[in-house]
């Protein structure tokens, strides 16, 4: 019999609210999981248990006296530690936030708790959302639960990690480049970046404002859905949240195969990649293609400028927001006085680690004067006819398929003082991000030696319920939430 | 680039140790590299001459009328929690400038 643990969440969130069992029962289990387990893992920066063990609590008597509890009644959720809850510690795991914490919940945080869900402790990452193997945290690498010598992706790779080990069954990331996308295809879940406007961003500490995104993490579709409803909607807290109906729906099989989806595969992508995720990306081709869908071969001309426009604007957006940590209003102790204003603000962001100052210094040079033209306003236009292309692309095709990463994952330290081949891994998240689309990340297979490998689908602006739809009957072909790292 | 590195991190208000110049050179110098790629660019090839054949199917009403809101309140739970240790006065200590 399979523990509690091991279940996805819509089916526990059912039995706490037919009373089989109890949300405070559920909570110890999962309680007593993570403390077996992550000390393996290395997924949390901080942990909530006692909070956690009294929201279940108040959710027990709730459901006693009758009242409705939400979609994610009982269900414990890890949040990603740039994301604000009230109480905990928010340190973007970094030295320069180490003890700060958040007197406010994040809009995502508050639906959440609204919709009886359980805030059950903070996720490791990349300080700041700077990276793609979360190596780059204060606290230490999260570790690949598939073979803990492996990285597990970034920068979200606390939120992916502690899912695949069955620690929690759902998470919440940030993706400023595939921060949700990667590490969700080296672990093997589901993570989604909803289109940019969709999901309110009040309460994420920024990197890069016009890139980034929260979403989440989950290890099958049917649990991933309902969180998605919850978080998403217009927000008055973020103006560029966009006003419009969010209710996706999970169809059934039978309703699928009447869609038709035209699916653009990228072919050109899938040939770069390494053999083994090509030949399971095939694989996925073949599989919409038994479902009805209809595939054509298809490529995005400008996708050989996207990386460059990328890391331009993202490293600038940074350089300008990073800029906040002065050590005055947030930071680690030490005394202003007799500093003078310059050296102060110097030496304290000194505590910066050091691929967070490389990405500084890459956004002070971009920006400066005499530089501008030759790279920001560059890859700001070349950013807005890779939109272009997308816009006509989506005008033929409803899913966009290629691997979300072009490689399986790879050993601790391996590429970590390479900042150019780290670069080069995001080649194929970064593009729905430039253009403001969304884009899941489903698992797709193993490899030879056990590693996981995840495709990706990218819709157009909004088309969140297309990208559900292909992830149904992805999980259907091959029944991918079973797929499960022995740890 | 050993001097120009030092007058980057000046600009960008960083300081990093001397042993660490060398190699925070060399990684910005391969990260400028990779942005070269951008000299590349011509929109020759790649302009969209016509955007008649894009189909938009959902209309978003983008702007929304003003709705006016009180202000947190500044005490009790969202109150921030500033660094009390440096505060005179009731205000926040800062270095001079």
């Amino acid at each position: 019999m399979r523990s509690l643990y091991e279940l996805p969440a819509f089916v526990v969130s059912r039995k706490i609210q037919d009373q089989e069992i109890s949300a405070e029962e559920y909570i110890s289990i999962i309680i007593e999981r993570i403390k077996e387990v992550d000390s393996k893992v290395n997924s949390f920066t901080s942990l909530n248990f006692e909070g956690a063990l009294t929201m279940s609590r108040a959710i027990d008597k709730k459901i006693k006296e009758g009242i409705n509890t939400g979609l994610l009644t009982g269900i414990p959720v890890g949040i990603k530690d740039n994301i604000s809850v009230q109480g905990l510690k928010n340190t973007c795991a970094s030295r320069m936030l180490s003890e700060y914490v958040s007197p406010y919940d994040a809009t995502v945080v508050s639906k959440i708790k609204e919709q009886g869900g359980i805030i059950i402790g903070k996720l490791n990452m990349d300080e700041f959302g700077m990276g793609t193997t979360s190596e780059y945290s204060s606290f230490g690498p999260v570790r690949n639960p598939w073979d803990l010598e492996y990285v597990a992706g970034g920068s979200s790779g606390g939120s992916a990690a502690s899912v695949a080990s069955l620690q929690i069954p759902l998470s919440l990331g940030s993706d400023t480049g595939g921060s949700i996308r990667c590490p969700s295809s080296f672990c093997s879940v589901i993570g989604i970046k909803p289109t940019y406007g969709s999901v309110s961003r009040s309460g994420l500490i920024s990197y890069s404002n016009s890139l980034e995104q929260i979403g989440p993490i989950a290890r099958t579709i049917y649990d991933l859905v309902p969180i998605l409803n919850v978080i998403s909607g217009e927000d008055p807290k973020d103006n560029t949240t966009v006003h419009k109906k969010y209710d996706y729906q999970l169809n059934t099989i039978d309703n699928l195969l009447t869609k038709k989806y035209k699916v653009g595969v990228l072919n050109e992508f899938i040939d770069d990649s390494e053999i083994e995720v090509a030949r399971t990306s095939q694989k996925k081709v073949k599989q919409l293609e038994d479902y009805g869908c209809e595939l054509e071969d298809t490529r995005i001309p400008l996708a050989d400028y996207a990386l460059a426009s990328y890391y331009v604007i993202a490293t600038a957006e940074a350089s300008s927001n990073l800029s906040r940590y002065d050590n005055l209003r947030y930071g680690y102790e030490g005394s202003p006085e007799g500093y003078e204003w310059n050296s102060y603000f110097s030496e304290s962001r000194s505590k910066f680690g050091d691929e967070v100052k490389l990405r500084i210094l890459l956004g002070s040079y971009v920006l400066s004067a005499g530089y501008f033209g030759k790279y920001y306003a560059k890859a700001q236009t070349i950013r807005s006819m890779i939109k272009r292309e997308f816009d006509i692309l989506f005008n033929k095709y409803d899913i966009l398929l290629l691997p979300t990463m072009p490689v399986l994952p790879f050993k601790l330290g391996e590429k970590i003082s390479q900042p150019i081949e780290q670069y080069n891994l995001d080649v194929y998240t970064i593009l729905a991000n430039l253009a403001g689309l969304t884009a899941i990340s489903i698992p797709a297979g193993l490899s030879e030696k056990g590693f996981p490998i995840g495709v990706q689908l990218i819709a157009n602006a909004f088309d969140e319920q297309k990208l559900i739809d292909a992830a149904v009957i992805l999980e259907r072909a091959e029944g991918f939430e079973k797929w499960i790292p022995r740890i | 680039m050993g001097t120009d590195i030092k007058k980057l991190c000046a600009l960008a208000k960083l300081e990093i140790p001397e042993q660490n110049i060398a190699e925070i050179s060399g990684k910005v110098k391969e990260v400028l590299l990779m942005f070269d790629k951008l000299d590349e660019f011509t929109t020759e090839g790649f302009e969209i001459k016509s955007t008649e054949d894009l189909k938009f199917e959902r209309a978003f009403e983008n702007l929304r009328d003003d709705r006016p809101r009180p202000t947190l309140e500044s005490s009790g739970k969202t109150r921030p929690k500033l660094k009390l240790k440096n505060t005179k006065d009731g205000y926040v200590l800062g270095p001079r400038i």
